[in-house]
C-alpha cells in the first residue's frame, strides 16, 4: 500500500514536471521551466504578503481566431487584504463585479444608473472572484485544489495555472500569470481556451498600499471609479 | 403572444381589440403614457377602458417607455451588445459579437463576463442555423431554438411578425418571452464588410 502511494507521488511530481515543460516550451523558448514551483511560489507569496491594497488599469483583449483583431475593453481592477476584490469595465460598457469569501455582487449600468443584478450561480462567480484575488496576492498555495500550478523564468516569469476539473477545462484550458522576472508584479494574465481563442488581460498603473474610499467594495452602493481613482492619485 | 408589461394583459380581449382598431401591434405597446395622446380619436368610453385595463395589467406603473422598433442596421457591420439575460428571477451579464454580412449571413459569438465563449452560431443567408460552439450554459438545442430566434427577431430581414422585441431607445431593445427575457444594448458598431471567413459554415462543431 506505501509502496503505491510513494509510485502515485512521484508519478504527480513528473506529471507537474512534464506539464511544466510543455506549458513552458509551448509558450516561450527563451522560458526555463522550473523543477520544482514550490519555493519560488513561497517566495512569491511571502513578497506579496506584505501587501495591504493594490490599484490596476487594465486593457482586456479577447483573441478569437476568426477576427484580425482584437476585441478590446478597458477597465479597472482593485484589490483590498484580505479577501476584497473589485473588477470594473468602463469601456465600451460599464459594469462592475464584486466579491470577498462571502458573497458577490454585480452591477451594470443603466441610463446613468448602477442596477445590481440578482445574479444567477453566484457561487460560482464568487469562486472565481476568489481566485483572481488569491493569484494577485499570491496565495498559488491555495490554488492547488483546484489548478495544477507550475513556474517557468526567463526575461519574464510565468506561472501556468491548469484546471483540475474537467467541465472547467472545456471551457477554460489554462491561465497564464505573467510576471516582471523577479515576481514583484503581475503584467499579464492570459486564459487560453480548448479552440485556440485567449483572453489576455494586460495590466498598467499599478498602485500598491492606497487607500481606496470606504464604499470602493459595498456591494450595494459601490462608490463611482472616478472617486477611487482621485483617492489613489489617477484622476485626471 | 409576448407584451412588454405584463402577461396578464393576455386576459383581456378587448384591450387586444381596441389596439388592432387604433392599428398598433400589442406588443409594441408599452406605457399608457406614451399611447394617451391617441385619447382624442377614441371615445370617452373607450378611453375610460383602455386606462382602466391598462392600470388593471399594471402597466401604470413606471415601466420603460417602447417605441415601435425600428431595424435599420447597416447592412455590413460588427457590434458589440451588453445584454442582461434573466430566467426565474436570476440575472446574467453577457457580451454579444454580432457580425453582419449584407448577403445576409449573421454571426454571433455570446460570451460571459470574463471573456469566455458561451455560444457561438451562424445563420446562412439561407436562414440554416449552425453551431459553432456551445457550452454547459448555452446548449446546441437552446442555442437553435431560442438564440437563432431572438437573432432572427432583432436583426433578421425577415423577422417572424409576432417577435417579442420592444425598442425602449435607440441601441436598447427587450427580448420578452415567457420564462425568459434578454435586456440588450448595441454598445458599439464598427461599419464596413466583415471576413468571409466568419460566414463559413464549413468550421462547425459536430454537434
Amino acid at each position: 500500500m506505501r509502496h503505491q502511494n510513494t509510485n502515485l507521488k512521484i508519478m504527480s511530481i513528473l506529471a507537474t514536471i512534464f506539464i511544466a515543460i510543455v506549458a513552458a516550451s509551448g509558450a516561450d523558448p527563451s522560458l526555463k521551466p522550473v523543477a520544482d514551483p514550490k519555493p519560488v511560489l513561497e517566495d512569491l507569496h511571502h513578497k506579496m504578503s506584505a501587501l495591504d491594497s493594490v490599484y490596476f488599469e487594465f486593457t482586456q483583449e479577447r483573441q478569437l481566431k476568426l477576427f484580425a483583431e482584437p476585441l478590446k475593453s478597458e477597465g479597472v481592477m482593485l484589490i483590498r487584504r484580505p479577501d476584497q476584490i473589485r473588477w470594473e469595465t468602463t469601456s465600451p460598457f460599464q459594469s462592475i463585479l464584486m466579491g470577498n469569501r462571502e458573497s458577490v455582487a454585480q452591477f451594470e449600468k443603466e441610463d446613468g444608473q448602477w442596477k445590481k443584478l440578482k445574479l444567477g450561480f453566484p457561487q460560482m462567480l464568487r469562486r472565481v472572484m476568489e481566485q483572481m484575488s488569491l493569484m494577485h496576492q499570491g496565495k498559488m498555495d491555495a490554488l492547488t485544489a483546484d489548478f495544477n500550478v507550475s513556474v517557468a523564468t526567463g526575461a519574464v516569469a510565468v506561472v501556468t495555472l491548469k484546471p483540475k476539473d474537467e467541465s472547467v477545462r472545456s471551457v477554460l484550458s489554462s491561465l497564464e500569470i505573467h510576471m516582471l522576472p523577479d515576481f514583484s508584479t503581475t503584467r499579464e494574465v492570459i486564459m487560453n481556451e480548448p479552440n485556440g481563442d485567449l483572453t489576455r488581460i494586460l495590466f498598467r498603473e499599478e498602485r500598491r498600499d492606497v487607500k481606496f474610499p470606504p464604499a470602493a467594495f459595498d456591494q450595494n452602493k459601490p462608490v463611482d471609479i472616478e472617486v477611487v481613482k482621485k483617492a489613489v492619485g489617477r484622476s485626471k | 403572444m409576448n407584451f412588454p408589461c405584463s402577461s396578464r394583459r393576455e386576459e383581456a380581449p378587448f384591450y387586444r381589440k381596441l389596439l388592432l382598431r387604433m392599428e398598433l401591434e400589442p406588443h409594441h405597446f408599452g406605457c399608457y403614457t406614451r399611447y394617451v395622446g391617441f385619447a382624442p380619436v377614441l371615445s370617452r368610453t373607450s378611453t375610460l377602458l383602455l386606462i382602466l385595463t391598462l392600470f388593471i395589467s399594471g402597466c401604470a406603473t413606471n415601466k420603460p417607455k417602447s417605441i415601435a422598433i425600428e431595424r435599420h442596421f447597416p447592412p455590413n457591420a460588427f457590434m458589440t451588445h451588453r445584454a442582461i439575460f434573466t430566467a426565474r428571477g436570476r440575472q446574467f451579464a453577457l457580451t454579444g459579437y454580432l457580425a453582419l454580412s449584407e448577403t445576409g449571413g449573421q454571426r454571433l459569438i455570446i460570451s460571459q463576463s470574463l471573456g469566455q465563449t458561451m455560444a457561438d452560431l451562424l445563420v446562412t443567408p439561407d436562414g440554416t442555423v449552425h453551431i459553432m460552439q456551445a457550452s454547459p450554459m448555452f446548449k446546441p438545442e437552446w442555442i437553435r431554438k431560442y438564440v437563432a430566434a431572438d437573432l432572427e427577431c432583432l436583426f433578421g430581414a425577415h423577422p417572424h411578425k409576432r417577435c417579442p422585441v420592444s425598442m425602449l431607445d435607440t441601441n436598447h431593445f427587450l427580448i420578452k418571452h415567457f420564462w425568459y427575457k434578454v435586456d440588450l444594448r448595441i454598445v458599439e458598431t464598427k461599419v464596413g464588410p466583415q471576413p468571409e471567413t466568419l460566414f463559413d459554415p464549413s468550421k462547425a462543431q459536430k454537434l
